[in-house]
């Protein structure tokens, strides 16, 4: 081995083994491998006009199953526009009087998406003066879909 | 009790029970330490190891954060304090069980930060320990009575005052 002089020795340190990840980095290295869409501002701004016209005409039922749970917008280019999207799915969440329909018309992986967008919107600030119409979807999806998606949603890597 | 209550409560307790499932993992940085992966620096922390934290909000006065990992949870709750005396009375009583932790096993010295009033720590020795569906029930039960609780102690004092107030009064009389 004669180039050992080069080997980086710090690189190989307990200490710098294990760097912090963040949410940003584990999002990043999702969309450059497919597995998640990033979605650019027009797609955004599109899919926001669509859930706030359903909301509007109140055709829940087509906005949860057939949007919000189909897809999830884990990456943006903008964040600012992807607050104003959940700010429509809050709305959306809190004018909708009529659950249980829509939450037997989801499949498992639909609920574990949609409890992603409640347990997210719980943890901005802005909408927590809200938060018991969201922990009232809480409680009804899992006591549809039991405790394993509360085991799939804190171990997803797939934020929102 | 009331109808928001009983949702906020079954959510709490179904997300407790699914982090609850806690094993024995020591340090991956340090040989021979085993330490809550929860509590451990944030710059130290093993990514891996660490799940997402689950935020459950009945309003902002009433909120719970539950952070699991693999070896330990903790979960930190906000004591409804709708005006001044019961920010008084939450502290103090909460001040109160915090002293006294070492009874409580599962209570930690402090909360995390000024957003909640009162943390649970709970490691992979207390679910060895104890019953698990047992510890859920006491927090639970926990968070049912504490708000009883600040709330008799409001009307305790505004009581106790209001007979203090007029016995003092009462000098002024002739």
């Amino acid at each position: 081995m004669e180039d050992w002089r080069k080997i980086d020795i710090d690189a190989l340190d307990a200490s710098s083994r294990n760097k912090r990840i963040t949410t940003k980095e584990i999002n990043e290295t999702l969309v450059s491998r497919g597995i998640i869409h990033h979605y650019s501002n027009d797609e955004l701004s599109g899919l926001i006009t669509e859930v706030e016209s359903k909301t509007y005409a109140k055709d829940f039922n087509g906005l949860f199953v057939d949007i919000i749970s189909k897809y999830p917008v884990y990456s943006a280019d903008d964040e600012g526009l992807k607050l104003k999207f959940l700010t429509g799915v809050s709305t959306a969440l809190i004018n909708c009087k009529n659950i249980d329909p829509i939450i037997n018309a989801l499949s498992d992986d639909e609920a574990s998406i949609l409890i992603k967008y409640c347990y997210k919107i719980m943890s901005i600030k802005e909408f927590q003066n809200n938060g018991h119409y969201i922990v009232n979807w809480v409680d009804k999806i899992i006591a549809k879909f039991g405790q394993g998606i509360i085991l799939r949603y804190i171990t997803d890597r797939r934020t929102i | 009790m009331s109808q928001s209550l009983r949702p906020y409560l079954n959510t709490v307790g179904a997300s407790l029970e699914a982090c609850i499932n806690l094993t024995n993992f020591p340090s991956q940085e340090v040989e021979r330490h085993n330490r809550p992966e929860v509590e451990v620096d944030f710059a130290k922390q093993s990514v891996e190891l660490l799940y997402k934290p689950i935020h459950i909000v009945r309003n902002e006065y009433e909120k719970v954060l539950i952070e699991p990992s693999v070896n330990s949870m903790r979960m930190s709750i906000k004591i409804k304090q709708s005006d001044e005396i019961e920010k008084i009375l939450v502290h103090k009583f909460t001040n109160f069980l915090e002293q006294r932790s070492e009874a409580f096993q599962i209570l930690r010295r402090k909360p995390i930060s000024e957003e909640y009033s009162i943390s649970f720590l709970i490691t992979n020795k207390h679910t060895e320990t104890m019953k698990s569906k047992e510890l859920v029930k006491f927090i639970i039960d926990f968070m049912e009575e504490v708000d009883k609780e600040i709330s008799e102690m409001k009307l305790f004092l505004n009581a106790r005052a209001r007979f203090v107030a007029e016995q003092y009064l009462t000098e002024f009389i002739y």
